[in-house]
């Protein structure tokens, strides 16, 4: 397959080349390209063209074809002013019926399914097909769409400037070692995921991920929430469309997520779905907001602050680190069982805080390269008005760590210097660390109580046992 | 002797639910697994203290356990709704979706899937099954009202009237389908049926539902019996036929009707399903209720963890594993029997 769409783009190149000469010096001449389905097609004009499939209407649009569009399939909704054309009802399997009535003399469609094509071809309409296998096809997709429009120059800078685009990606992404696991959520409930073969999988792939369901036998999978829960993904893709939008707060109230790792770290992100299932320019889009989630560290945004801790100055006095800019920090090293260095992350995103505490600056994840035997006070400085703005009292201020074992934060007991505006700890484990303070009390939540059914359905069980027995018995009587 | 029935299948249907409840994509000991479970009942839970996370505890207690206890709801519902329904009609064709219940159910969801567009999923959550109830009641009474003479309600134009509304609706169905953009898996996974989604607010609604129905019918089973003999013979015995075959419908539609708004219209359960007892335990509707109920639960119960583990990480319709695996065991039990009294 992927063999016959390479042979057909290189054909393709090959002819592009030839005929270019030759639509240069009679500009009526037919044009005869080989699509991606391997189809040699001859196409004498493109003035009325019909695009079936989202992703050709939005190719033909970012070459300014706009114009020259006369019916769109019903899916197609972007750009807006789409809305305006005729359309199609069916993408699958359009009627070529309805294609004819729109006079087409060029009709672009995005398979979709092979029969469709012979259908649309043997009621006498010129099709081109597209379907890229990888997503650099597409680049090569736009300037063939270009070159039959005659819109090759338009088309070339815009293929050129994607498949940049593409490359720096691939190039920051290839060297990656820590592959967070992502779940792209397309559908709940049941939970909907990418499996392989899908434009998700792809996109996780080349953003320097791993599909949490890379391994099912199917495209789309329909699984369940225990699945998900037992893959436990470091990040959740929750695609929004008009069918399906769920945020954090709906994710965190489903039974059992609350413990996935991404729910935990509130590393739950909703993009529109249209970027993720469109093979056309805007799917680039899709895969530089996915690059910039899994690695937000290479898109220059360094958070991360490394320290060199020296046991033979340790001996000798108190190690004094400070972080600026985003935060300030000290940390005041106590003791180290050798040298080693200490990474300290500032992050947005954090293991989610007891109901009552409030984050009062971001989260800090403080990792060794000898994490035991370290012991050492940290310093978390604030300024008034951020508990002003947080509604939180100073004498409230308390610095929490999370058990990881537990999945719970835990309160270290944290002096506050009120004077100099800082809060202190004493760190023995290396987690993540929040300056928290308290608001008003939250209000309580209530459960429905198992064991209030639990009982109820023996009562019945009973009641229906006693029902059969005193049944059986007058039964035996008759 | 039908103490021993009952309790043999009572003990199959508490074995089939502690294996379901084991098994899933989450590793756990089998031991934890039981002991979670007992650990949530009142008094008796205070005995067992285990090793497991709450991860563990979350997950057995608000996924698998509201699943497997779905499945025993459902499968009883529709097990006593088949025995019903095949009992009234004196028809072994005639199962709980006879009276269009299914179709109408279908029609419902699919509204609330199709033009529930602004909904969240919290919304279509209680949306869907609330819309196939109603759907499904509706059907009932048009229905009843459709096959209604005035002098009682003829048991062939019920089934007549019942496939007229159901080929309606289902045309109203494909309609809907056909018609419909591209979101619209929903819509077809909750006509395969099957437990994608089961919540304790599911079971909290549907359990009384089915409970108290199931208890009501089990009080008609003597005039059940009787009307085995044909109505007219039914009627010199002294049974209200009428009043009893108005009241059966509206029991076991009922119960049909609260099952499939959780379940989405699971097939064969109902229309094999009392059958195959028949064939264990004989006609009397007096045993033949109580251990439909529970040899549907079991069957039930095992076809949806083979539906949820067989294809991991894919989850099957639950649906399509009833009819795999309960086909070829009706046949085996039929050839059985052909042998000696059928």
């Amino acid at each position: 397959m992927i063999k016959a769409v390479i042979k057909a783009i290189i054909i393709g190149l090959i002819l592009m080349l030839t005929i270019e000469i030759v639509a240069a010096t009679n500009a009526s001449a037919p044009i005869i390209i080989v699509d991606n389905l391997g189809r040699t097609v001859t196409i004498k004009s493109s003035e009325r063209i019909v695009s079936i499939g989202p992703s050709c209407t939005e190719i033909l649009y970012a070459l300014g074809l706009g114009d020259r569009v006369v019916g769109v399939d019903r899916y197609s909704d972007y750009p807006p002013e789409v809305v305006s054309k005729q359309y199609i009802n069916n993408w699958w399997n359009p009627d070529p019926e309805e294609v004819i009535a729109l006079n087409p003399d060029l009709v672009l469609y995005s398979v979709g399914s092979v029969a469709a094509v012979e259908a649309l071809e043997k009621a006498g309409l010129t099709v081109v097909a597209l379907k890229p296998a990888t997503i650099d096809d597409i680049p090569e997709n736009i300037k063939m769409v270009g070159f039959i429009t005659g819109k090759s120059q338009k088309a070339e800078s815009l293929a050129s400037t994607l498949g940049r685009r593409i490359d720096e990606i691939k190039n920051k992404t290839t060297n990656v070692t820590i592959k967070p696991k992502v779940y792209i959520e397309y559908w709940y409930p049941p939970p909907w995921a990418f499996g392989p073969n899908t434009w998700g999988h792809q996109l996780i792939e080349l953003a320097g991920g791993i599909n949490a369901f890379g391994d099912a036998a199917t495209g789309w999978v329909q699984t369940t929430d225990e699945e998900v829960i037992a893959r436990n993904p470091d990040i959740i893709i929750s695609l929004c469309g008009a069918m399906h939008h769920a945020s954090l707060e709906d994710i965190k109230g489903r039974p059992g997520w609350g413990t996935i790792s991404a729910v935990a770290k509130r590393a739950v992100y909703l993009i529109d779905e249209n970027l993720f299932v469109r093979p056309g320019p805007r799917i680039i889009d899709g895969l530089e907001t996915l690059a910039k989630i899994l690695h937000p560290e290479l898109s220059g945004e360094a958070t991360t602050f490394t320290f060199l801790i020296d046991t033979t100055t340790l001996r000798s006095g108190i190690q004094t680190f400070n972080i600026s800019g985003l935060m300030k920090v000290d940390i005041l090293t106590i003791k180290s069982a050798g040298n080693c260095t200490l990474a300290v992350t500032i992050q947005e995103l954090g293991p989610e805080l007891p109901a009552n505490r409030k984050l009062v600056g971001k989260y800090l994840d403080i990792d060794c390269s000898v994490p035991t035997g370290l012991a050492f006070m940290l310093r978390i400085y604030y300024n008034e008005d951020q508990l002003k703005t947080l509604s939180v009292s100073e004498g409230s201020l308390k610095i929490y760590v999370w058990d990881k074992d537990g999945q719970r934060w835990i309160m270290l007991n944290s002096a506050v210097n009120e004077s100099e505006n800082y809060v202190e700890a004493t760190v023995t484990h290396l987690s993540y660390f929040a300056l928290t303070g308290e608001p008003a009390p939250a209000f309580w939540e209530q459960r429905i109580p198992l064991w209030l059914f639990v009982t109820s359905l023996i009562l019945i069980i009973t009641i229906v046992g006693i029902g059969v027995y005193i049944a059986h018995k007058k039964g035996k009587s008759v | 002797m039908w103490t021993a029935i009952i309790l043999v299948l009572f003990v199959c249907l508490l074995f089939s639910m502690a294996l379901a409840s084991t098994v899933g994509p989450m590793p756990m000991s089998v031991g934890d697994v039981l002991g979670i479970i007992v650990h949530q009942i009142p008094i008796l839970g205070n005995v067992v203290n285990g090793q497991w996370t709450s991860l563990e505890e979350s997950v057995v207690v608000q996924l698998r356990l509201p699943r497997v206890l779905s499945a025993v709801l459902v499968g009883a519902a529709l097990s006593i709704a088949g025995v019903v329904f095949q009992g009234i009609f004196r028809n072994p064709m005639a199962d709980p979706y006879v009276l269009g219940v299914a179709s109408g159910a279908g029609f419902g969801a699919s509204l609330a899937i199709v033009y529930g567009v602004g909904l969240s999923s919290l919304g279509l959550f209680y949306a869907i099954p609330l819309m196939a109830c109603i759907g499904a009641l509706s059907t009932m009474f048009l229905v009843y009202f459709i096959a209604r003479t005035s002098f009682g309600i003829p048991v062939l134009r019920l089934l007549l009237a019942g496939i007229a509304v159901s080929s309606f609706f289902s045309s109203m169905i494909s309609l809907m389908i056909a018609t419909a953009g591209e979101d619209i898996h929903a819509a077809f996974n909750w006509l395969f049926g099957g437990f994608p989604i089961s919540r304790w607010e599911y079971i909290n609604m549907a359990a009384p539902v089915i409970l108290l129905c199931s208890v009501v019918i089990y009080a008609f089973a003597r005039d059940l019996n009787v009307m085995l003999l044909g109505e007219d013979q039914a009627r010199q015995l002294g049974v209200e036929v009428e009043t009893v075959k108005k009241r059966l419908i509206i029991l076991g539609s009922l119960i049909t009707a609260v099952a499939v708004s959780i379940s989405g219209i699971i097939g064969f359960i109902g229309l094999i399903v009392p059958h195959m007892m028949r064939i264990l335990v004989g006609p009397d509707h007096r045993i033949l209720i109580p251990s439909s109920a529970l040899a549907g639960a079991s069957i039930l119960v095992l076809c949806d963890a083979v539906a949820r583990t067989i294809l991991r990480p894919i989850l099957l319709p639950t649906g399509i594993v009833t009819a795999m695996l309960g086909a070829p065991f009706f046949v085996y039990l039929l050839m059985k029997s052909g042998k000696t009294t059928m």
